[in-house]
């Protein structure tokens, strides 16, 4: 079991790069390959952490905005899409949103019925 | 927002999710998940079975049994190869390359009479299209659906499913069944069941594939083979004690060869009843206040039902025939009854039994079955385009042969199209190839005749249909 977490964080870290904009309150996550339900636990709570670090570094946290950079995804599961409603909701409204989207992985927010809410571009 | 409303929303807005999930998938990923819950489902066939038989008490587990293989094996056979993603599809001479997408999220009703059959069944060929699907599995064979679509979904997960991609209706009422089939996200109802929940369906303002009730009339023409007919037949009415929409209803034949009909049936387990028993059989058979067949004698064997009303059957018998003189209310048991329970018609000549079969085919059958036992295919011929039935089942026991694969090439199916007759589009048997949108992408390839035409022409008033033909058509 600890080996699979291990594994997974591992396998998370090559997935994601973080980069925090101050001047611009902007924390972009790029992500890359597969979004599937068992990385999916992972990536949560290393984003969730990475909001909570990013909000402690400014003097305003409500002004904190997320951007998914998802240029190099290739597919997303259920819980990924879950998971970005759950991370748009931390922070203020408006301030969450996905960038680069491939058509595919942008047909699949709309078919969601997500793709204005999560603002898909 | 109510709270079925609220439940319904739910449902659904997670559906949506699995939906847009699903089809992300290629045919290869596709075909992976069905295989896996074909395996899932094929090895719980026996205790599904038995679940199945304990909980609704209708028919018996062994021929469950069987369903359920129906509803996986041969469903997998058929469907396995089939392509469902991507481009299906490309004719150069044409210029149109089909491409096939998921319709969405997909409502499936579930009848008492075939539960875990019918969960496997629509599990396969809505997986195999990429559709989520929500059952709602009839209030009195709820555990044994329950089970079916866990298994599948266990399997289906495991396989590299969308979440939610099998949900089942946690609670029973018509108004969440309502919320469900009027929903906006909802793509399609696949219902198979009575005749007001059809209905329903086809009420809704979404689209449907509803399949009601049959009548299905058996022809034994005085060309069929008759104790090779009665054989069929018994083996067919008996089969899961007739709770097969499909499974045969009246029986219709030549005064000419009814004796020898007559003699077969009683030697091979047929019980012919009397006037009297005709009355008391009605009495248990047939709601009062519907008119219909009493949901006390579903499923149920023949010997059950005669203790039942009263009736004495001889050792051996599994059937009874009711000899009657007429079609329709008045003869209740002309109407469809899901157990080994038959109406039969002799009659005058040949012209008087097909009158017969359509008078039984239009009692609350039509579009869906006709049977026809005769070893003269003009006969056959003319009793098919008589009948207004999707599937005219010939020499074959209706049960099985209407659903498909194991006596014909028809596609093995438990949800039977029953045309305008029955208000469905198709009279197909419902199969992966209903439940896709087909794009087609039409690549230039130039009417020759209209484009060489000068279109000025049609603007005439003095030219008509025939000059213009012969200008239209002019050098080919």
């Amino acid at each position: 079991m600890q080996k699979t977490l291990i594994q997974n964080i591992i396998k998370i870290n090559n997935m994601i790069e973080f980069k925090f904009n101050t001047p611009e309150s902007m924390l972009v996550c790029t992500i890359h390959g597969r979004m599937g339900t068992e990385t999916n636990e992972a990536f949560l709570s290393q984003v969730t952490a990475k909001i909570d670090e990013s909000k402690t570094a400014l003097e305003d946290p409500a002004k904190l905005k997320v951007c998914f950079d998802m240029k190099e995804v290739t597919y997303i599961a259920s819980s990924f899409i879950r998971s970005c409603i759950v991370i748009s909701r931390q922070v203020d409204a408006g301030h969450f949103n996905i960038a680069n989207a491939s058509p595919v992985i942008k047909k699949t927010f709309k078919i969601a019925g997500l793709d204005e809410l999560l603002k898909v571009k | 927002m109510n709270d079925f409303e609220r439940m319904a929303d739910e449902m659904l807005e997670k559906a949506q999710i699995a939906a847009a999930v699903f089809q992300q998938l290629d045919q290869k990923e596709t075909d992976r998940i069905v295989e896996k819950v074909f395996h899932a489902g094929f090895n719980a066939r026996v205790k599904l079975a038995k679940m199945a038989h304990e909980e609704t008490g209708m028919g018996n587990w062994q021929h469950k049994v069987l369903k359920n293989v129906i509803a996986t094996q041969l469903v997998y056979e058929s469907i396995k190869n089939l392509k469902t993603v991507g481009v299906i599809s490309e004719n150069h001479q044409t210029g149109i390359t089909e491409i096939a997408q998921p319709l969405g999220p997909i409502f499936a009703i579930v009848p008492v009479t075939n539960p875990t059959s019918t969960v496997l069944y629509k599990t396969l060929i809505c997986l195999k299209s990429r559709n989520p699907v929500i059952f709602s599995v009839h209030r009195n064979a709820v555990n044994a659906g329950k089970e079916a679509v866990r298994i599948c979904y266990e399997a289906a997960l495991k396989a590299g499913a969308p979440d939610d991609c099998l949900q089942i209706v946690p609670e029973h009422s018509r108004e969440l069944t309502q919320a469900i089939m009027t929903h906006p996200k909802l793509a399609l109802i696949l219902a198979t069941g009575g005749t007001g929940l059809v209905k329903a369906a086809y009420s809704s303002g979404n689209p449907a594939i509803g399949v009601g009730p049959g009548n299905v009339p058996v022809f034994i023409d005085r060309s069929a083979d008759i104790p090779f007919a009665v054989s069929s037949v018994i083996s067919s009415k008996t089969f899961d004690n007739g709770t097969i929409c499909a499974s045969e209803q009246s029986i219709v034949v030549e005064k000419r060869i009814s004796g020898k009909v007559m003699s077969e049936f009683k030697k091979q387990g047929g019980h012919f009843l009397n006037p009297d028993e005709v009355k008391k059989l009605e009495k248990v058979a047939i709601d009062p206040a519907s008119g219909n067949m009493s949901a006390g004698v579903v499923g149920k064997s023949a010997q059950f039902i005669a203790d039942l009303a009263g009736i004495k059957l001889p050792e051996g018998a599994r059937l009874m025939l009711a000899p009657l003189d007429g079609i329709g209310k008045d003869y209740p048991i002309s109407g469809e009854i899901l157990a080994p329970i038959l109406g039969y018609f002799e009659c005058d000549n040949y012209e008087d039994a097909i009158k017969t079969c359509i008078d039984l085919n239009y009692l609350g059958g039509i579009g869906h079955t006709a049977s026809v036992y005769a070893n003269d295919d003009k006969r056959i011929i003319e009793f098919a385009k008589i009948m207004n039935a999707g599937r005219i089942v010939v020499n074959t026991p209706s049960s099985q042969g209407a659903v498909g694969w194991t006596y014909n090439t028809l596609a093995p199916s438990l949800t039977l199209g029953c045309g305008t007759g029955g208000k469905n589009i198709t009279t197909e048997n419902i199969s992966a190839q209903h439940l896709i949108n087909i794009q087609r992408v039409a690549r230039r390839r130039p009417n020759f005749s209209f484009h060489n035409f000068d279109l000025d022409k049609y603007t005439s008033e003095k030219l008509n249909a025939k000059d213009l033909d012969s200008e239209y058509y002019k050098n080919q």
